[in-house]
């Protein structure tokens, strides 16, 4: 083998050099398949990377994200409005501790809100909440009268004349809940369960002195839709996990933002939009086009195999045998592809950097991308020989000058062999024309 | 005593397929024992280039077989085919068909790398097959740089390289003129006469007769007519079928 290397490299130089306008074609098929291979995997980054930065826009330590409605203010029915709106629409979110215990969510209000406030006549509760003492709503009356238990609609905080029904958060003991019995380390006042339908799940309220002297989130609501595999998990959660300074600065330093502050669900909508507004049809483009060049590298080597196929039946005729051939072409393509992934390597970190400056997004090429590229590349290379070389070992010298057919798989003796065969056989002609000068 | 062939074509069949089934080869018997000078001849569509192809294992019969030395083609691929022709034989194309990248060192150099010669001393063999040829002086040429009758020698030369036993050679002088024609015959004669090579050629002309020891005439896809030389002429003799 390594005898045959020795002297068959020459001759394959000597092969390429022969060559040099296909084998710079094929060369710089190569390079573009890469090229376009690394172009699709650095959108395709891309657009990862920015749709996990807007999940991660949803996301505080603790795995718990807090959300302020736009717009609350003190003493606002909006609150109230906001609370339901989103509970029911849900168009800005609140909590993504979800995924680890459930579907939770949670809404920090505003210390002056009217869910704890004072606002409006209290039509179930019977009295006005104190300040900081946990109240939920549970009816909507507006001006002209409807409403009523479930009936806090989406338009409720378009009436300013109507009424919402609150109640004392009350826990699972029976004990009204205050702010005053709220354990030293945690924010957490205490659980509810609800009695109305339309907030049909457990609500943790925390108290706003348990977060930041800016003191501004008062209370936390959390909901979900399976109350039994949550609650526990939760508490114990709370009980260990929950450091209000862990979760009160970066929420404050998030405040401003707010509005993109969204649910992991919208972000990933919002993700898939945006992939396919820009990245995929990008990324796809150039999917497409490097399949399209890793292609036209079969497509290449095989007419660069029926181009020399002439050399390559003389070459048979001096002895070459197909490991041989396999050899020159491997060591051909070999030469080339390295021409080629060094030239496609160039050209992708250029135009990379090319890409980033005109468009202003982070692109980035990573090591393993360009490696994979070049291995996926090499092993285009590598599969579009192996076509030419089953060619090669198959045909005959007279196959190849094209005198005649090109039967490789034995065409020829099965369509013409039963007769021929039993002429030969026979020893004996079975018609047919025999050529004549 | 019995002298066995060296060249054995037994019951060799040949069609092709061009909208109709042809015939170019018909049940052929055929013997050539070492050291045999056989012209093929016969008119144009007679066979004869199929019949060296077939002989030298660059085609493949649809019936019947070659044996070269005891080895058959039909138990061959064509891997085993091209060792056997590196070895055993050299072949000449009338269109010489050389490398047109390679110089003439170089390509006669190229079967001796085939059979795993390092470039240099696959040259130095090639520079001495050039010399034995007349063409030392011109071996660092190109293909295009040279007549037809050097590129027939160099063609030659490099059929010579692994030091075969048989020379075939396909119309070698068919693309030459008679003046350049003769030195090419005189030069496979002189391989013939004095290195003992077995040489087949096929050709048109009469040019070779003068030096063959058999003229095999083909027809119709048959041998139709032998001579022999007896006594220095050629007789002919009976065409076994």
């Amino acid at each position: 083998m390594r005898a045959n290397v020795r002297a068959l490299f020459p001759v394959a130089l000597r092969v390429i050099g022969s060559a040099r306008r296909r084998n710079a074609l094929l060369a710089a098929v190569v390079a573009l398949s890469l090229v376009f291979y690394c172009g699709y995997a650095v959108f395709l980054d891309l657009t990862y990377r920015q749709s996990s930065r807007l999940m991660d826009q949803t996301r505080l330590p603790g795995d718990l994200v807090l959300y302020v409605p736009a717009g609350i203010g003190p003493n606002d029915l909006s609150a109230v409005r906001s609370l339901y709106w989103l509970r029911s629409s849900e168009p800005g979110v609140l909590v993504t501790a979800a995924t680890s215990l459930g579907l939770i969510e949670v809404l920090v209000l505003p210390e002056n809100s009217a869910v704890l406030g004072e606002i409006g006549p209290v039509q179930d509760g019977g009295r006005t909440a104190a300040g900081g003492e946990c109240l939920l709503p549970v009816s909507y009356r507006g001006v002209d009268g409807v409403g009523g238990v479930g009936g806090v609609g989406e338009e409720a905080g378009e009436e300013p004349g109507g009424s919402i029904g609150l109640v004392p958060a009350v826990g699972p003991s029976g004990q009204s809940l205050s702010l005053g019995r709220v354990p030293d380390r945690f924010a957490v006042a205490g659980f509810y369960e609800p009695r109305d339908d339309w907030l049909s799940c457990p609500v943790l309220v925390v108290g706003e002195h348990q977060f930041s002297a800016a003191g501004r989130p008062t209370a936390l609501f959390m909901w979900c839709a399976h109350p039994e595999t949550f609650l526990k998990p939760l508490a114990a959660w709370i009980e260990n996990r929950f450091i209000p300074s862990e979760v009160n600065g970066p929420y404050l330093a998030q405040r401003s933002p707010l509005p993109l502050l969204l649910r992991s669900d919208t972000a990933q909508v919002w993700g898939r939009d945006l992939q396919r507004a820009i990245y995929f049809p990008a990324g796809e483009a150039m999917f497409l086009l490097y399949i399209f060049f890793a292609v036209g590298l079969f497509a290449l080597m095989l007419l660069s195999f029926l181009d020399r196929r002439r050399e390559l039946a003389v070459m048979k005729t001096l002895g070459l045998t197909s490991p041989q051939i396999a050899l020159v072409l491997y060591l051909e393509v070999g030469v080339v592809g390295l021409i080629g992934l060094a030239a496609g390597t160039a050209a992708s970190v250029g135009l990379l950097a090319v890409a980033r400056h005109a468009s202003g997004q982070d692109l980035r090429l990573s090591w393993w991308v360009a490696a994979s590229g070049a291995a996926f590349s090499a092993l285009s290379l590598g599969l579009s020989v192996w076509f030419p070389i089953g060619l090669a070992r198959l045909a005959t010298v007279a196959n190849l000058l094209g005198g005649q057919p090109f039967h490789p798989f034995g065409y020829e003796r099965r369509w013409s062999g039963g007769a021929a065969e039993q002429a030969g056989r026979a020893g004996m002609g079975l018609g047919g024309r025999t050529p004549r000068a | 005593m019995t002298i066995s062939p060296s060249l054995r074509a037994v019951n060799l069949t040949k069609t092709y397929h061009v909208n109709e089934l042809v015939w170019a080869i018909r049940n052929l018997y055929l013997d050539i024992f070492a050291g045999d000078f056989v012209v093929l001849a016969g008119p144009s569509g007679s066979g004869k280039s199929t019949l060296l192809h077939l002989l030298a294992g660059l085609d493949r019969p649809i019936y019947g077989d070659v044996v070269l030395e005891g080895q058959r083609y039909s138990r061959l691929d064509e891997d085993g085919l091209a060792r056997l022709r590196r070895s055993k034989m050299g072949f000449v194309y009338q269109f010489f068909n050389l490398i047109s990248y390679l110089s003439a060192e170089d390509n006669v150099a190229l079967p001796l790398q085939f059979a795993g010669r390092p470039l240099p001393a696959a040259r130095r063999r090639a520079a001495e097959l050039l010399s034995l040829v007349g063409m030392d002086q011109r071996r660092r040429h190109l293909p295009s740089q040279l007549s037809g009758g050097e590129q027939q020698r160099v063609a030659i030369a490099r059929a010579m390289a692994n030091e075969p036993d048989f020379l075939l050679a396909d119309e070698p002088t068919g693309n030459l003129d008679s003046h350049r024609a003769h030195d090419i015959v005189e030069l496979f004669a002189r391989l013939n006469r004095d290195m003992g090579k077995t040489v087949v050629v096929v050709s048109h002309s009469d040019l070779f007769h003068r030096y063959a020891n058999r003229v095999l005439g083909m027809l119709d896809g048959r041998l139709d007519t032998e001579q022999r030389r007896v006594g220095g002429e050629l007789r002919p003799v009976e065409h076994r079928r």
